[in-house]
């Protein structure tokens, strides 16, 4: 494939996710090629998505499962505000993790002797 | 006592600016409120320009094109028309390709490889200089384009490819037009995201107009050649005339030049957007300066007040529209030289605005309304010139008042003198329906008659709660220039910082300069953007039927019409400013008209911000100019800026052009309104024009340059730039006021250059499938490279008046038929006896007679005479001081937009379909 090709594709990939600079906002990932775009709500609640990379994908994939089923009997528009509340939880769940693993590894490197080589 | 019989009266009926909506509108889909946002352009730009035969095809013969990634550069080259091109040419763009290390490719090529391969697929930002032109030639075929945004616009078949998408193009104006890709003929989406229903949005418009950014950023009208200058880029465009011959050397060399300079200027410009820091709005679709002032608002969090108040009663709407006149632009001494200082009102939109409090309006949520009937009939009461010396008065404005119109003073919208267009002039009014006018109207109306007007009703309005969400913004995004929305007068703030901006200018450094420069135009741009305009944008759009519309106005009740055009309004509409905004600038110059009387002095031309203060004849030089001083002075205390100084100014004119601080005698002539010309005597007693207007001029195509210049007319002292006017414009001004110098202002000696005995011609583009289809009858039988495409230009010509087409009818019984009066147009040539030979009736589409074309003699012979058809003693063969007329009107027409398509009609005509009245 050349050149010219990838670029084709990646513009494509790029008009898709609807920004020329995704950043995932759980991980701050900024591969381009490995976004994907998560409805927040559930695809069959509400369009509204979010640019993440495919491994936090993954992993809200994984715990929107947990998420209450589907109840036809339910109002629709609280149970689409809940599950939207619900899928923005997982994804301040998911950067407050990657904030907490940061916040521990600043620490441990302050506590590294060549922390003033790594600040310089 | 009996009343004197008023000689000037007229009965007419007054046009009042209605607010006509759909009648079954609905309100807007909440899901266009969720639609995703779309990704800006990649990094990849094409930048192409296009060369063309000078026939009236104006076919395409090659053209030139650079990809940029960033800012490098990335493939550039030369294209060219196989139909267009003879073999010894080929070699000549083959050899010059070669050594200059340009690809070069065929039309196809560029559009499959380029245009589609890149600009297309890669998502490039597509730029040009008059983009539509330049689209227009590298079509292959064109129609007329369909959906509701783009009817009226082409569409252009650009790849032989039927996969490929097709180019839309609407004209909008001369600086403006929406481009956009249409969808291609493929499917877009694969078939597992067709089954899931997913939708991918993609953006089809990343077209850049140089020409419209140029417009929109430095508020003005600007060629490839002016532009490069302008911004001082590196390439500029290059001097090349030759056209007509074969494909040379130095040709390619001015094409290639040409698409540097597209470039260079784009980057400078797309910079100073940038630099702007409006995150919402991208250059594409930075189309004037009204999208800029938009932006800005929104970047304030500012939510528009149709939006924070959608409910507002359409009749309160409709009651507030109907007060609404433009700004005030009069003639009252006519035809008769007189001295003059020539005064104007520092940013006067942006200054009524602040005085007023306009902004806490621009950023509340929503009006309250009150009775204030009381309120008003006191006020104008007491109000007196001194009053409005208080920047206090100015603060009570914000009122609408119904008055039962008794010969008051107001601005009348009518047709006087049966004339076709109708035009707002400031006469003597009686009305037996109160009529809405706001409460600086019945001022200035009460300080021009000595009596207050009588008062129906009156509606105060304030503003409410302020929006929350407001967000302070840099401008520019320089920190020094913060203004916080919800704190500070963004008006006043604004002029603040161009002030300091200027006065940093004058004692900056040369490296400096142009950042500065640049700033205070940014700055100015933002004042004016945001001050006026964008809260009375009216948008007419065409339908394929009619509609039913219900037309509310201000002095009947709401009615039921049926129309194929259509008022939408701007997103920004807000028509109580702009009526406000306006009606205070009208009252600027009534103080200003009544401190000239009081101090016998007396004025020859106003227009909107400005007058021309007169000299009376017997009056010395010192006291007349002390006499204006005293004026400027008045108005000290309505400075509502940090920087001290009257809002009113003396112009540079004043002054000497040698030395710019001493004054020295002005001298102006003016025949109507917007048509004037302001002079200087020299050591000979002869005139340096220091201002002239092209004030009905500006459509005609210059009969003759610098390089052909007329014999006896002396060269203009300084730049025609700085005059405003181009060359035969000088001279045409120049023997107006030699014939009032010599004692015969009638009589314009029009033998000074034999160009000018050559027909007429105003040049005009073909930019809509309407005015293309005049040219059917001359396409007929032509192959495509050979017809009048989109976007070429065409002549209009000026036919005499037929005297013997009026017939003698034996049978006086019947009625005798219209003479339908002859429309000459022509192919494109610079040659005025080519065009004569080919001219043609647009109507009829029949070849025209030579004989029965104007020449510009004739065009020009009544220029000077030209009547002010509102105000009395104006008509063609009158001069001196204009008087007001009175009009009686006892019945109205309601109207829509009135400076709907002018600029074709400044072309083309006056064309009643054009204007809109329900």
């Amino acid at each position: 494939m050349t050149d010219l090709e990838n670029e084709k594709r990646k513009q494509r990939r790029l008009a898709a996710l609807g920004t020329n600079e995704p950043k995932c906002p759980c991980c701050g990932e900024t591969d381009w090629r490995v976004f994907e775009q998560d409805h927040i709500a559930g695809r069959a609640r509400d369009d509204m998505v979010v640019n993440i990379c495919a491994n936090c994908h993954r992993k809200r994939t994984y715990d929107q499962k947990g998420h209450p089923p589907h109840n036809p009997n339910n109002d629709p528009q609280l149970d689409m505000i809940g599950h939207f509340l619900l899928g923005l939880a997982d994804l301040l769940k998911l950067a407050n993790e990657r904030l907490s693993e940061f916040g521990l590894f600043l620490i441990a490197l302050s506590e590294n002797d060549d922390h003033d080589q790594v600040q310089s | 006592m009996s009343t004197p019989v008023d000689e000037y009266v007229d009965c007419l009926p007054l046009h009042l600016r209605a607010y006509a909506i759909l009648a079954d509108a609905r309100p807007k889909s909440p899901s266009a409120a969720k639609r995703p946002k779309l990704a800006p352009a990649s990094d990849y730009t094409v930048v192409f320009d296009t060369e063309t035969t000078t026939d009236p095809s104006q076919h395409l013969r090659f053209g030139t094109f650079c990809v940029y990634r960033g800012e490098n550069l990335f493939r550039s080259g030369i294209f060219w028309a196989p139909n267009a091109v003879s073999e010894r040419e080929l070699e000549t763009l083959r050899r010059f390709a070669a050594d200059n290390g340009l690809d070069l490719l065929t039309r196809n090529q560029f559009a499959d490889d380029i245009l589609f391969g890149i600009g297309y697929d890669l998502r490039a930002t597509i730029v040009g200089f008059n983009l539509p032109f330049d689209i227009s030639r590298i079509a292959i075929s064109h129609g007329s384009a369909r959906g509701k945004k783009m009817r009226g616009g082409f569409t252009f078949k650009i790849s032989t490819d039927r996969r490929r998408s097709n180019i839309q193009v609407k004209h909008v104006s001369q600086r403006m037009a929406f481009i956009n890709f249409t969808k291609p003929f493929k499917q877009l989406h694969s078939r597992s995201q067709r089954q899931r229903g997913d939708k991918i949005e993609t953006s089809l418009d990343h077209f850049v107009d140089v020409k419209t950014l140029a417009s929109a950023l430095l508020s003005g009208g600007y060629s490839l050649a002016s532009l490069s200058k302008h911004l001082n880029v590196i390439n500029q465009k290059l001097e090349f005339d030759e056209f007509d011959g074969p494909i040379s050397d130095d040709m390619i060399k001015y094409a290639v030049r040409d698409t540097h300079a597209t470039w260079e200027c784009y980057v400078e410009l797309r910079d100073r957007f940038e630099a702007l820091g409006l995150t919402d709005l991208r250059p594409e679709k930075a189309y004037s300066e009204a999208s800029i002032g938009k932006a800005c608002l929104k970047q304030m969090g500012i939510a528009p007040w149709q939006q924070s108040q959608p409910n507002f009663e359409p009749q309160k709407i409709a009651n507030i529209v109907s007060a609404y006149f433009g700004g005030r632009s009069e003639v009252r001494i006519r035809r008769e030289i007189k001295q003059v200082m020539l005064c104007d009102f520092l940013s006067m939109y942006p200054t009524v605005c602040s005085l007023m409090g306009l902004w806490r309006f621009v950023t509340s949520k929503n009006k309250v309304t009150r009775d204030a009937t009381n309120e008003a009939s006191a006020i104008l009461s007491n109000v007196t010139l001194e009053a409005l010396q208080s920047k206090e008065a100015w603060l009570n404005l914000a009122m609408l008042v119904r008055v039962k119109s008794e010969k008051d003073i107001f601005p009348v919208r009518t047709k006087y003198q049966k004339a076709q267009t109708a035009t707002i002039g400031l006469n003597k009014l009686t009305c037996s329906k109160p009529l809405w006018f706001t409460l600086a109207d019945c001022i200035a109306s009460k300080l021009l008659t000595g009596k207050p007007p009588e008062i129906v009703e009156a509606i105060g309005y304030a503003p409410g709660t302020m929006q929350s969400g407001l967000k302070p913004i840099n401008i520019m995004g320089n920190a020094d220039y913060r203004i916080n929305p919800a704190k500070d007068d963004f008006y006043k703030r604004v002029i603040e910082l161009r002030h300091e901006t200027k006065e940093q200018l004058r004692f900056a450094r040369e490296a400096d300069a142009p950042s500065l420069e640049a700033a205070q135009l940014n700055l100015k741009t933002n004042a004016n953007s945001t001050s006026y305009g964008i809260f009375i944008e009216n948008n007419v759009s065409d339908r394929m039927g009619k509609a039913t519309l219900s037309v509310y106005n201000g002095i009947d009740e709401p009615f039921n019409t049926e129309k194929s055009k259509i008022e939408e309004t701007g997103v920004f509409y807000d028509p109580l400013l702009a009526t406000l905004i306006t009606g205070a600038a009208r009252l600027m110059l009534a103080i200003t008209e009544t401190l000239v009387s009081q101090k016998q002095l007396e004025w020859v031309f106003c227009d909107t911000d400005s007058m021309a203060i007169a000299k009376p004849e017997k009056m010395e030089q010192s006291r007349f100019i002390e006499k204006v001083q005293s004026i400027i002075n008045w108005f000290d205390s309505l400075n509502p800026y940090g920087f001290g100084g009257s809002i009113l100014k003396s112009e540079s004119y004043n002054y000497s052009h040698v030395n710019g601080k001493i004054l020295t005698p002005l001298f102006c002539f003016a025949v109507s309104a917007k048509r004037y010309v302001l002079f200087n005597m020299d050591e000979n007693n002869k005139p340096m024009i220091r201002k002239a207007s092209g004030h009905g001029l500006g459509h005609l195509i210059a009969p003759y340059g610098s390089n052909n210049p007329a014999t006896g007319i002396p060269q203009p002292f300084q730049s025609v730039a700085k005059i405003g006017v181009p060359l035969w414009q000088h001279d045409l001004w120049w023997k107006i006021i030699e014939a009032a110098l010599d004692g015969h202002p009638f009589q314009v000696d029009l033998s000074y250059h034999p160009n000018l005995l050559r027909p007429a011609m105003s040049r005009y583009a073909a930019t809509s499938p309407a005015l293309l289809a005049w040219f059917k009858s001359y396409n007929n039988g032509k192959a495509y490279r050979d017809q009048v495409k989109p976007f070429g230009f065409m002549l209009s010509l000026s036919a005499q008046c037929i005297l013997d087409d009026e017939r003698f009818f034996d049978d006086w019984s019947k009625r005798r038929p219209a003479v339908k009066p002859l429309k000459p147009i022509a192919p494109f040539t610079r040659d005025p006896e080519i065009a004569a030979l080919n001219a043609l009736d647009r109507v009829t589409g029949e070849p025209m007679d030579r004989t029965l074309l104007k020449s510009y003699v004739s065009v020009l012979a009544s220029y000077h005479l030209h009547p002010e058809n509102k105000f009395w003693n104006g008509a063609y063969m009158e001069c001196g001081t204009t008087k007001r007329r009175h009009i009686i009107a006892d019945s109205a027409n309601h109207i829509g937009k009135e400076a709907n398509n002018w600029e074709q009609q400044a072309v083309l005509g006056l064309d009643s379909n054009e204007s809109i009245i329900y």
